[in-house]
C-alpha cells in the first residue's frame, strides 16, 4: 500500500509554496505506507520538471527534500511501503523516464512488470530503481516518442500493465495537467474552484474541497486548474457532473476503508495478510535461516509484547517439529544471557515495527558475541532486519492500530512455516501442518463472518468483568496470553493468562462468581486434562467460555458459552483462535466506550528503553 | 447525494402501540423515531431528504420544524409493501446517478451512516449496504459476504442460517437502476441479489450500537442506549423542580415538567414538556417519560417508555413496560416484569440480577387503553388499545 497525491492550480491561486500543500496531504496519507517519500513539480519559474525524493518518514526528511522551497501550480507527490525493492532513495516514487520529462507516482502493483521492463531494457531504456513503478514512466516516453499524445498514451498505457494499481503522471511539456488511470487500487479526485486533487483517500485534500468523484475501475483521464477529463477504457467518456459526490462528514473516519476503527479494519483484513504471506515465504527465502538453526548449538526467541507471544507459538513448534528447544525471552530482559551468547547460537528476534528498541538492543548485544540473528518483520529494511544477518518479513501491510492483530498471525504463520521447512529438511512428515497452514486465510474469513455476531456479545459481556482469566495448556498458553493481552491493552480490563494446570496452584483462589474465564481447547493431548480444568472453574462459579473443536460434546455440556472452532492442527490453531479473541477485546472496548485505535499510555513502536 | 426514508410500514409488529400511529411517529427521548434517521442523514451533509410516508398530514404535523427547517419532501405512498415505497420515489430519484436508502424505524449513532458512505466512497463501489452483528439473525435481512466482504446475496428473515452472524442494518447506497430492478424482478429481495450478482456491492460493518424498532420492546432497548449516551444533565429553566427532589446521574427534564417533593430521579432519565411526576415518586434508569404525563404520588417507573399525555395513578408499578399515548393507569396498578422462566421472546434478551439471568419485560399497554385500579398485570401482557383492563 502506498498513498499518492497530486494537485494542480492556477496560477496565483496558491498561497503558499506548492510543496508545503504536497506536504500537508502526504502527511494525511501517511498511514498508508511511511518508509520513503517523494515528490515532483513543475518549477513556477523555469518550467522544468524538478523530482525530490527520499527514503524515510516525512517529518525526518522534510529538511532534505525542501518542501517550502518549491514553488509552482502542478506537483505529485507519494508516500511509500515497499512492496517491490527496499525501502532506498532510489526506490522512492516518483519514477522518470530516460529523459526526465515524465513523473510517475503509483500505488499498487504490476504484475506484468518484469517482462515489460526486460523488453523496455532490450530497447535500451535505462532502469534506476528496483521497483515495479519504473515501467509505466518508460512506456509512456515510448508512446510519447511514437507520436501519441498524453492522453492518447495513457490509454496505450493502461492497456499493457496487468495487476492492481493506480497512477498519477506530470509531463513536462504539458505543465498543467494531472494525467491518471485507476484498475483496482484507490483513486478519488478533489474538486475545488480553481484547483483540482488527485489522491489514493478523501481526508488527503479534504481540507481544501469535499466535492469528489470516485475514479472506478478502467478508468483514466487527466485533471487541470479548471477541468476534469474523465474516460473509461470500456464505455467511453464519463459524465463527471452525475458522479460528483459532497462529503458531509469527519474526515478521521474516511481512512479506515469505511470501518469505525483501524482496528476492527485490520482483524477483518487477516485473511488477505495471511494469504500474501504465505505466499511471499517461499522455500528459497527460507533456505539461509533454515541452514542457520539446523546448525545452530542453541536457539534464541527474542520479542517484546504480542512479537513475543508469536516467539512462544514458534518455540514450541520448533521443539516439536524439530527438536530444537529454543530459549525464548522478552528483549528487555537479555542481560541474563548476555554472557551465555556465542557465536555457535541462532537468534530470532521478533518485531513488527523492526524499530522496538528493546529488541534492537538484545539483538546487538547478541551481535557482539557473534550470534547469528535472523530478523522477523512486518517493515521492509527497518533497523532490526537490517543489523541482523537474515530477515524473513510478513507481509500484513501497514498496521496502524496500536494493538497488534494482523501482525500477530502473519508472524505465526511464517515462524511456522520456517519451522515446519527445518523439520522437513530434517526428514520428518510435516504435511498436515503445511496443509492447514495453507487452508488458514479461508478459515479464518470464515470464523469472522460466522462469529462476529456472538463475539459482540461476548465482549459486551466482558466488558462488566474487572478481570478475566485465559487458560489453556500446551501451545494454547501462549494463545491465551494474547488473548489476555489483547482485553488488557484496549479494554483495560485485568486479564491474566496461566498453563491451566498451574490455576490450582494459586490463582484459582481469585475465582468468585461471574469470573469470566476464556478456555481455549486445540486438538492435542490436553484436551481431557482441559475437561478438569473447566469443571474446577465451573464449580466456583467461574462464567466459563471456551473455543473448543467443532462438536466436542463433553465441552459443549459444561461450557457457559462456546464457539466451536474448526478441526486444524493444534500448531496452526494459535492464528486461528486468537481471531475470536480479538473480536471480543474490540467489542468490550466498544461497549465501554474506549476507542481501540488509542489505547490509553501505549505506542505502536516504543522506542524508548 | 439523495436519499429516500422509508417510513409508509405499517408496524404489524409493532401492535398495539401502532394503531392510530405509524410506528415512526412513536417517540423517544422527545422526538420521533423516524427523526433519528433525518439528524443523521442531515448531520453526514445530506439534505435532499424524501420520506415515503402512508398518511402525510400526520407527519406533516409532527415534523413541522424540520419540514420548515429543511429541504424535506413526503411522499405519499401509492402501492403497497417496500416495493411500492421504493417505487413511489422513483420520480425523486430519478436524474441521480445513486441515492441512499434508509429505513425509518432504525436507530443508530450518525457514525452508523458515515460508516456506510465511507465504505461506498472509499471502496469505489457501485453500491454498499450496511450490516451489523447479530446472533438472532432470523428476524433480520441476512447478507452473505465474500472473503473481499463484499455482499454475494440477501436471504430476508431465513429460518436457519449457520456461519453468518450479520443482519442487513437498513440503509444502502444504491445505483438509481435498482428502481428499474425492482420494478423487473417485483421484490426487493430479489432485486438485491440482482444488483449484487451483477455489480460491486460492498459490505459496510457497523460495529456500535444499532436498534431496529420492530417490536415493542425495541423501543425499551433503544431508549437505554440512547440515555446510555447522555454525557450531562439538562434540566430546563422553565421546569418546576422542589428542591427536595433527589435527581442522580444524567436527567433530561424538559420545558415546564414539574417534579413535586420527595420524588427521586435516578438517571440516566427522560422526562418530557409538561409532565408532573408527584411527591415520593421513584423514577429508575432508563426511563423514557415523554411530554403531557402524570405520575402519580409514590409510584415507580424502571426501565419503561411512556408515550405523551399518558397517566400513572397513585402507588403504582410499571416496569420494563411500554404504555401507549393517551393512556390510563389507574392507582394501585402493578406491572410484574419477570417471564416465567423458559419463555423465549424473539429480540428481548435477558438481563443479569445479582448474577441470575432473567427475561424481564412488563406489559405492553396499547394507546388509548385503561387499566382498572389495583390490577395485578403479568409480565408479557398486551393490552389492546382503547381496551378497558381487565
Amino acid at each position: 500500500m502506498c498513498g499518492i497525491i497530486g494537485l494542480v492550480a492556477k496560477q496565483d491561486f496558491l498561497r503558499e509554496p506548492i510543496g508545503r500543500i504536497i506536504k500537508r496531504c502526504l502527511k494525511r496519507l501517511e498511514y498508508r505506507g511511511y518508509d520513503s517519500v517523494g515528490f515532483a513539480y513543475i518549477d513556477g519559474n523555469s518550467g522544468s520538471l524538478i523530482v525530490r525524493k527520499s527514503e524515510g518518514k516525512i517529518d525526518d526528511v522534510a529538511g532534505k527534500l525542501k518542501f517550502d522551497d518549491a514553488i509552482g501550480c502542478t506537483a505529485i507527490g507519494h508516500t511509500r511501503w515497499a512492496t517491490h525493492g527496499k525501502p532506498s532513495d532510489y526506490n522512492a516514487h516518483p519514477h522518470i523516464d530516460c529523459k526526465g520529462l515524465i513523473a510517475v507516482v503509483h500505488n499498487g502493483i504490476i504484475q506484468n512488470y518484469l517482462e515489460l521492463k526486460r523488453e523496455l531494457m532490450g530497447r535500451g531504456h535505462i532502469f534506476r530503481s528496483e521497483t515495479d513503478t519504473e515501467v509505466i514512466s518508460h512506456i509512456l516516453e515510448e508512446l510519447i516518442e511514437r507520436g501519441f499524445k498524453p492522453l492518447e498514451a495513457i490509454r496505450e498505457a493502461f492497456k499493457v500493465l496487468r495487476g492492481a494499481f493506480a497512477f498519477a503522471v506530470i509531463f513536462a511539456f504539458e505543465p498543467s495537467k494531472i494525467y491518471f488511470a485507476k484498475q483496482t487500487s484507490p483513486l478519488i479526485i478533489g474538486l475545488g474552484s480553481r484547483a483540482n486533487y488527485i489522491a489514493s483517500d478523501i481526508p488527503a485534500f479534504l481540507e481544501y474541497t469535499n466535492r469528489v468523484i470516485v475514479v472506478r475501475d478502467g478508468e483514466f483521464g487527466y485533471i487541470s486548474p479548471t477541468e476534469v477529463y474523465l474516460e473509461s477504457l470500456s464505455s467511453g467518456i464519463v459524465d463527471i457532473k452525475s458522479r460528483m459526490r459532497v462529503i458531509g462528514w469527519t474526515p478521521e473516519m474516511a481512512m479506515k476503508s469505511g470501518y469505525p476503527h483501524f482496528m476492527l479494519k485490520e482483524i477483518h483484513e487477516q485473511p488477505i495478510a495471511m494469504e500474501r504471506t504465505l505466499k511471499s515465504l517461499t522455500t528459497e527465502e527460507l533456505e539461509k535461516a533454515i541452514e542457520l538453526l539446523l546448525n545452530a548449538n542453541r536457539v534464541f526467541i527474542a520479542a517484546c509484547g504480542t512479537s513475543f507471544h508469536a516467539g512462544l507459538v514458534a518455540d514450541y513448534a520448533l521443539t516439536v517439529l524439530a527438536g530444537i528447544p529454543s530459549i525464548p525471552f522478552i528483549s528487555s530482559e537479555y542481560l541474563k544471557y548476555s554472557n551465555v551468547f556465542s557465536d555457535r547460537d541462532v537468534g530470532i528476534v521478533i518485531s513488527q515495527s523492526g524499530e522496538t528498541i528493546d529488541s534492537l538492543m538484545a539483538l546487538r548485544k547478541m551481535k557482539e558475541s557473534g550470534v547469528k540473528v535472523i530478523a522477523v518483520s512486518n517493515v521492509i529494511d527497518s533497523a532490526i532486519p537490517r543489523e541482523a544477518d537474515l530477515a524473513i518479513y510478513t507481509r500484513a501491510g501497514p498496521e496502524i492500530g496500536v494493538a497488534a492483530t494482523k501482525t500477530f498471525t502473519t508472524q505465526i504463520i511464517a515462524l511456522l512455516k520456517l519451522a515446519c521447512q527445518v523439520s522437513g529438511s530434517m526428514g520428518f512428515d510435516v504435511e498436515e501442518v503445511i496443509r492447514d497452514l495453507e487452508r488458514l486465510p479461508k478459515l479464518a474469513s470464515r470464523i469472522i463472518r460466522a462469529y462476529e455476531g456472538k463475539c459482540k456479545i461476548l465482549g459486551e459481556e466482558v466488558s462488566s468483568a474487572q478481570s478475566a482469566f485465559y487458560l489453556s495448556r500446551g501451545i494454547g498458553v501462549p494463545l491465551s496470553m494474547e488473548g489476555a493481552l489483547k482485553l488488557k491493552e484496549i479494554a483495560y480490563i485485568h486479564a491474566e493468562a496461566y498453563p491451566a494446570g498451574e490455576s490450582k496452584h494459586g490463582p484459582i483462589a481469585l475465582i468468585e462468581k461471574d469470573f469470566p474465564v476464556v478456555f481455549s481447547v486445540l486438538l492435542d493431548n490436553y484436551r481431557e486434562h482441559l475437561i478438569g480444568n473447566v469443571a474446577e472453574m465451573k464449580a466456583r462459579g467461574a462464567y466459563t467460555i471456551g473455543l473448543i473443536p467443532r462438536g466436542d460434546e463433553r465441552f459443549i455440556k459444561i461450557l457457559d458459552k462456546y464457539l466451536e472452532m474448526p478441526h486444524v492442527n493444534y500448531l496452526v490453531a494459535p492464528a486461528l483462535y486468537v481471531v475470536p479473541m480479538q473480536l471480543i477485546a474490540y467489542y468490550a472496548a466498544v461497549s465501554r466506550g474506549y476507542d481501540p485505535d488509542k489505547p490509553r499510555n501505549l505506542a505502536k513502536t516504543v522506542t524508548v528503553e | 447525494m439523495k436519499a429516500v426514508i422509508l417510513a409508509g410500514g405499517e408496524g404489524k409488529d409493532m401492535r398495539p402501540l401502532s394503531i392510530g400511529i405509524p410506528k415512526t411517529l412513536i417517540k423517544l427521548l422527545g422526538k420521533p423515531v423516524v427523526c433519528y434517521v433525518i439528524d443523521a442523514l442531515i448531520s453526514v451533509g445530506i439534505s435532499d431528504i424524501a420520506i415515503v410516508v402512508g398518511n402525510s398530514s400526520m407527519f406533516e404535523h409532527e415534523l413541522s420544524e424540520y419540514l420548515s427547517k429543511y429541504d424535506i419532501k413526503l411522499i405519499e405512498q401509492v402501492k403497497p409493501e417496500v416495493e411500492g415505497a421504493i417505487l413511489s420515489a422513483s420520480n425523486f430519484i430519478s436524474g441521480s446517478d445513486v441515492f441512499l436508502l434508509a429505513y425509518g424505524d432504525i436507530i443508530a449513532p450518525t457514525k452508523a451512516y458515515e460508516v456506510l458512505l465511507n465504505t461506498y466512497i472509499s471502496r469505489s463501489s457501485d453500491a454498499a449496504i450496511l450490516i451489523t452483528p447479530k446472533v438472532d439473525v432470523e428476524t433480520y435481512g441476512v447478507p452473505i459476504v465474500s472473503n473481499e466482504f463484499t455482499i454475494r446475496s440477501v436471504m430476508e428473515k431465513p429460518e436457519a442460517v449457520s456461519e453468518i452472524e450479520y443482519a442487513v442494518a437498513g440503509a444502502y447506497v444504491l445505483p438509481s437502476k435498482f428502481i428499474d430492478l425492482i420494478e423487473e424482478e417485483g421484490n426487493v429481495i430479489r432485486a438485491l441479489n440482482d444488483l449484487s450478482a451483477r455489480y460491486t456491492v460492498a459490505a459496510a460493518l457497523w460495529s456500535g450500537w444499532w436498534v431496529d424498532v420492530g417490536f415493542p420492546w425495541d423501543l425499551i432497548t433503544a431508549s437505554e442506549y440512547l440515555l446510555s449516551e447522555l454525557r450531562s444533565s439538562r434540566i430546563s429553566v422553565n421546569a418546576d423542580m422542589s428542591p427536595r427532589a433527589v435527581i442522580q446521574g444524567p436527567v433530561i427534564i424538559g420545558d415546564e415538567a414539574a417534579i413535586d417533593h420527595n420524588a427521586v430521579i435516578k438517571g440516566p432519565v427522560y422526562i418530557g414538556e409538561k409532565t408532573y411526576i408527584g411527591t415520593g415518586a421513584l423514577i429508575r434508569n432508563y426511563s423514557s417519560i415523554e411530554s403531557e404525563c402524570i405520575v402519580g404520588a409514590y409510584s415507580e417507573i424502571s426501565r419503561s417508555v411512556i408515550q405523551p399525555q399518558t397517566s400513572i395513578g397513585r402507588m403504582s408499578f410499571v416496569g420494563d413496560s411500554i404504555v401507549g399515548f393517551k393512556s390510563v393507569i389507574e392507582p394501585g396498578v402493578t406491572i410484574l416484569n419477570v417471564l416465567p422462566s423458559g419463555v423465549e421472546v424473539s429480540r428481548l434478551y435477558p438481563v443479569k440480577v445479582r448474577g441470575k439471568l432473567l427475561s424481564k419485560l412488563g406489559a405492553i399497554v396499547g394507546n388509548n387503553c385503561r387499566i382498572r385500579a389495583h390490577t395485578v398485570v403479568y409480565a408479557g401482557t398486551i393490552i389492546n388499545s382503547g381496551e378497558i383492563y381487565p
